[in-house]
């Protein structure tokens, strides 16, 4: 045991012994681990993060089951946004003394009373707020604490309301009392520190790049040891020892880095969502792992690295010849990836088996980028023959040694590719999101739902507001079959002024009915009967479908026209209806009715505050909707978009730890070769053509691993678009990036080898002495 | 006449097609130096790497005290290697990333000895050898005869019983190579440690007790009367 | 040998007497072949009769022995000039080693028994050589460096030589 520990000790200590290029090793080494201990940490802490989220916005649950002896709370919810965020209002008022409160609130407010978030009472005070301020008059008495908000900028308000609301309203005898069970789904998190491996892909080639610095160094140093009498055991101990050094230093680096990160994480919005500091803490069984994992990787990796090699007291031996690759079964690999994603072996489409053979099928794909590529460089520089002499250096160093810098894109170059399939995937998907400026624009509009009493008064007061260009009221419901329990078909009443805005109609009376083409299913024959039916709504028990009154009957008339919505007419029926064809009593129970408000083209942020206050007064009593009102982008398009910015930035990421790689490997290559270029250089041969000659060894592999890239992406792209039935178009801007940012980097690397080829190649190197 | 401490009989060794040893016979007794001298590509080298057990010969036996060195499994070899012989080799022996001192100290350390103790008795041979200023250098950082006698001090500190020395004041200049010679030969004539010398130069071998000559493989020795 | 050089050289230092010219010669190179008085005394007559040197007082006690003799302006002169002439490289061209050889090697005798023979009496002479070094001051190492890099110089001709037959003789034969 104790010579165990004494390896150890001799392996650390020669690990920092060997001056400049030994503690560049060392932190470069320790860089990347940091990187990817970091990121596992924050990984490791998605599962914490999501259950404190998932406690708190359980802690709002509205439990509705009665409870003797408890004086229900009545809340109602009417959200509205501001500049595109939401904000969750609620309206609450207790029927009793004792009435029931979520945790978080101090007490119930008062009507003209509220208690909001943090975040909302901010912006309420500030200036940004000022159009928010006719929505939430009331006066704020104090803070939600923050076990009732979910995440660090959410904007709530509960609001007094009194007892008019009770009447339909939801009444709630107790809040969050579900018992949640509090561990992330165990397969999530495997998935997730899968997927971050995956992601960290690119920092371990980075990492095994920067240990192969002053490789032939360790080999002289472990003969030496071996020479002097270390045993050949002893001797792998030693140089996995070596490595623990950096791994250690590394993981250190990396706790750090999370430790003073997570101070920052409030300030971080990610797709929308954001957390508390104190919600970042890491799964204590992961860092476990994580700590003993690190270290255990890394000897077992420098293990590994010596699998082939014999360290003899004369020299370390190696493979002499390098064995020729073979082709079949890459392109084998390549081919079943292939013919799973076309075919899916018969399997039924959209069934889990199906499932399961198109991922495989796209992971063998992706797997066959790094795997072909060292076969690819190694033929194509085989091939070459001739040229300008730097071009002959470096293809006769790649014949040579192919390799490692194919295995260096090749790890980078699936990273490209499946980013390139992303974007493919997404681009073509784009046209479902409707970003501005990309699909036909459908027209912005403002909702307001509300009781189909208030509707003229709601409807004046947005015809009145700024930047409306049009009001017209809806209303929607549905008309069931009589004699059938569940056919029913949307029937939606509204005036000839609305149909001839919302459906285009030209020719309308009053007392006409039109029945709607093509639409999400059928229209109801000419003649059918149809009733309006109230549903028992019985609070805890189990619905009833049977359970119901009739409250009006109506014939669909035989004198009907028919005719086709366009897509955004905003009208979700099948019949249409003038009022003075419903026979004068609405239909249904004439409760709810919309007022569509349309909008101007370029409406402003300000404007579309303005009119969403333009109904505060009404409270809880209506509830406002609006999109495509502006250039700004809802959640998700938002989403959308941050997602696309990521797989950019990832992709540059990568790209750059890709060259920072081959950096590493170039100027290696220059210290190994220091005589012989100092002797070339010596004998007469420009500089330039030993400069050109690196250049060009860094940017064939690389030019060819974006090939690779883009071939597999995009063919991988297409198969998944030719599954999803969807039109592919390809992300050619995107592509255009990565491919100069590919060439950018390798003329920026083979920039960065210059100054250490000049140094390298003075003839102050030839001394002997 | 004693039995000899090494023995080599019928030793053959090819590298790829070309054979550097092809019968050949030596023996080494306790104390004595031996100088195996040849003309260059020989195979003096490959000879004296046999005697150590470093490499294992195509044909013949090595025997070392009674034990064949070809049996031996890799371990009991780095254990003859660490305690009973040493190495002082033309360059490139001592380990660039460790102190002179904690070079000379790397077999007993590999052996498990202490750090403290073993340092202490690499200083006590450094000192010996009149290198004891250069304890705390790299070896990068000390002349060329400093650092031969550092690989001397490293090769004898574990009071070994052979020393293999190949063209150890190959790279060093006249005066440098003589002091090297000197301090090698006193030294393994004070801890009675034989010493095997392959050399080209006949003034190093003139430290020698006799001379053995590899050619073509074979070795020949000559007695006079 | 020039011992009248030699002498003078010697007597630069300050004036001696012949005795003492003699201890002073055996010490630093006389080692295997001490200086006989009579030799000594004639190369003295020699050296005074040309002016090179000249009487420096005479110690009492009489004799031949006890006089004291001083370098003059010419002799100092002509020490100078011998110094400074290089001497010509001896060309040992006609030493017994290298006939007795050359016809050893020519004889068709296996070259190598010849080379490994001459070898072995060489080194032996050098061992001897190395080791007197070893013990003895620095007159002792200058003289036994100086043998020894001749031997060395024999046997370094003996080995190219035996090549050179060796190869002759492969080329005849083939």
């Amino acid at each position: 045991m104790r010579g165990w520990l004494n390896d150890l000790a001799l392996g650390v200590r020669l690990s920092v012994g060997g001056g400049r290029t030994s503690w560049a090793r060392l932190a470069l080494s320790a860089i990347g681990i940091g990187v990817a201990v970091a990121v596992l940490l924050v990984a490791a802490s998605v599962g914490n993060m999501s259950d404190q989220r998932e406690l708190r916005s359980l802690a709002d649950f509205r439990g509705d089951k009665p409870i003797a002896g408890v004086a229900p709370t009545y809340v109602r919810d009417a959200p509205t946004e501001f500049r595109e965020k939401n904000v969750d209002v609620n309206y609450a008022v207790g029927s009793g003394a004792n009435s029931p409160k979520p945790a978080g609130l101090p007490t119930l407010p008062k009507p003209g009373e509220m208690y909001t978030s943090p975040a909302l009472a901010e912006l309420l005070r500030s200036d940004a707020g000022e159009l928010l301020r006719p929505r939430l008059p009331e006066k704020i008495v104090g803070t939600i604490d923050k076990s009732l908000v979910p995440m660090p900028g959410d904007l709530i308000a509960w609001v007094g309301a009194d007892m008019s609301m009770a009447e339909d309203t939801l009444a709630v005898y107790e809040f969050g009392t579900v018992d949640q069970s509090s561990d992330l789904d165990p397969v999530l998190m495997a998935l997730l520190l899968i997927g971050s491996v995956v992601l960290l892909l690119p920092v371990f080639i980075f990492v095994s790049s920067a240990s192969r610095i002053a490789g032939a160094e360790r080999d002289r140093r472990l003969a030496a040891l071996r020479l002097v009498g270390s045993g050949s055991r002893q001797v792998r101990r030693i140089a996995a020892a070596e490595s623990l050094t950096s791994a250690f230093v590394g993981l250190a680096l990396g706790v750090a880095v999370f430790v003073v990160g997570r101070l920052f994480a409030e300030k971080i919005d990610l797709f929308g969502v954001r957390v508390y500091v104190s919600d970042v803490v890491p799964n204590p069984a992961i860092v476990v792992l994580i700590v003993l994992l690190i270290p255990a990787v890394s000897v077992l990796t420098a293990l590994f690295a010596l699998r082939r090699t014999i360290i003899e007291p004369l020299g370390v031996v190696r493979q002499a010849k390098p064995v020729r690759r073979r082709a079949w079964w890459r392109f084998g690999l390549i081919a079943v990836g292939i013919v799973l994603l076309t075919t899916q072996l018969g399997a039924e489409e959209n069934s889990d088996t199906w499932g399961y053979l198109v991922t495989a099928g796209a992971a063998l794909l992706l797997v066959g980028v790094p795997v072909l590529l060292p076969w690819l460089v190694e033929r194509v520089a085989g091939r070459i023959t001739g040229g300008p002499s730097s071009w002959m250096l470096a293809i006769r160093r790649l014949q040579l040694d192919s390799g490692t810098s194919a295995r260096v894109v090749g790890g980078v170059a699936v990273v490209l590719a499946g980013t390139i399939a992303l974007q493919t995937v997404l681009l073509s998907v784009e046209g479902d999101i409707g970003l501005p400026g990309v699909s036909d624009e459908p027209l912005g509009a403002v909702e307001v739902s509300a009781d189909a009493a208030l509707m003229p008064r709601i409807k004046a007061d947005l015809t009145g507001a700024d930047g409306v260009q049009s009001a017209y009221s809806v209303q929607h419901t549905g008309g069931y079959q009589v004699g059938s329990t569940d056919t029913s078909f949307g029937v939606a009443m509204l005036d000839c002024d609305a149909l001839r805005g919302l459906a285009g109609v030209r020719d309308c009376a009053d007392g006409d009915v039109f029945l709607v083409r093509d639409q999400y299913q059928e229209s109801p024959a000419p003649g059918t009967a149809l009733e309006w039916r109230k549903y028992a709504n019985k609070v805890g028990a189990e619905w009833d479908p049977t359970d119901y009154h009739v409250t009006g009957t109506w014939t669909v008339p035989r004198d009907v026209e028919r005719i086709t919505l366009a897509d955004q007419s905003r009208l979700y029926a099948t019949v249409l209806v003038t009022p003075g064809a419903a026979g004068g009593a609405p239909p249904g129970d004439g409760s709810q009715a919309t007022v569509i408000a349309g909008v101007t083209p370029d409406l402003t942020a300000d404007q579309l505050e303005r009119i969403r206050n333009s109904v505060a007064g009404y409270g809880w009593q209506t509830y406002v909707y609006s999109y495509n009102t502006g250039p700004e982008l809802n959640g998700n398009q938002q989403t959308f978009v941050a997602v696309r910015t990521a797989l950019y930035a990832g992709s540059i990421f990568t790209l750059m730890l890709a060259a920072i790689s081959l950096l590493v490997l170039a100027l290696e290559h220059i210290r190994e070769r220091r005589r012989q270029l100092a002797i070339l250089t010596a004998s007469g041969v420009p500089r330039g053509v030993l400069g050109r000659s690196l250049l060009w060894q860094v940017a064939l592999p690389i030019g060819l691993g974006v090939v690779v890239a883009l071939v597999t992406g995009v063919g991988l792209a297409a198969l998944m678009m030719r599954l999803m039935d969807q039109r592919l178009s390809i992300d050619w801007p995107g592509v255009a990036v990565l491919c100069g940012g590919a060439v950018g980097l390798s003329l920026l690397v083979s920039a960065m080898t210059m100054p250490f080829l000049r140094s390298a190649t003075r003839l102050t190197s030839l001394r002997t002495e | 006449m004693s039995q000899p401490l090494l023995n080599a009989t019928g030793i053959v060794k090819a590298f790829g097609p070309t054979k550097a040893l092809d019968g050949a016979n030596m023996s080494v007794h306790a104390g004595e130096v031996v100088a195996v001298m040849g003309p260059s590509g020989s195979g003096k080298s490959t000879m004296l790497h046999c005697l150590a057990g470093i490499i294992a010969p195509d044909a013949g036996t090595v025997t070392y005290d009674g034990r064949d060195l070809g049996a031996m499994p890799d371990q009991p070899r780095s254990t003859l290697r660490r305690t009973e012989f040493g190495f002082v080799f033309q360059f490139g022996q001592l380990v660039p990333e460790l102190t002179c001192v904690e070079n000379v100290a790397l077999p007993m350390r590999l052996g498990g000895m202490r750090r403290r103790e073993a340092e202490a008795k690499a200083r006590d041979w450094l000192g010996r050898l009149e290198v004891g200023d250069v304890a705390s250098k790299r070896p990068g950082e000390v002349s060329g005869g400093q650092g031969q006698r550092v690989a001397v001090a490293r090769a004898l500190v574990t009071g070994p019983k052979v020393i293999f020395a190949d063209e150890p004041t190959g790279a060093l200049d006249s005066l440098n190579g003589e002091h090297v010679m000197r301090m090698l030969t006193d030294a393994a004539k004070e801890t009675g440690a034989a010493v095997i010398l392959v050399t080209h130069e006949p003034r190093v071998a003139a430290y020698s007790d006799r001379e053995v000559i590899v050619r073509d493989g074979h070795t020949r020795q000559v007695e006079f009367a | 040998m020039s011992i009248g050089h030699t002498l003078l050289g010697l007597l630069e230092h300050g004036p001696r007497h012949g005795y003492d010219l003699k201890r002073a010669y055996d010490e630093h190179f006389g080692h295997d072949r001490p200086l006989h008085y009579g030799q000594v005394y004639a190369t003295l007559s020699r050296l005074l009769k040309n002016g090179l040197i000249e009487e420096h007082g005479v110690e009492h006690g009489g004799g031949p022995d006890r006089k004291r003799y001083a370098v003059t302006t010419d002799g100092v002169t002509d020490v100078q000039q011998w110094l400074t002439t290089p001497e010509k490289p001896e060309l040992y061209m006609q030493s017994t080693l290298y006939t007795k050889v050359v016809i050893a090697l020519m004889s068709a005798r296996d070259a190598e028994v010849v080379l490994d023979t001459q070898r072995h009496a060489h080194l032996k002479a050098m061992r001897a050589l190395t080791t007197r070094k070893a013990h003895g001051d620095l007159a002792d190492q200058l003289i036994c460096d100086h043998a020894l890099f001749h031997l060395e110089a024999d046997l370094r001709w003996l080995e190219l030589t035996a090549a050179r037959l060796n190869d002759l003789r492969k080329q005849v034969t083939s």
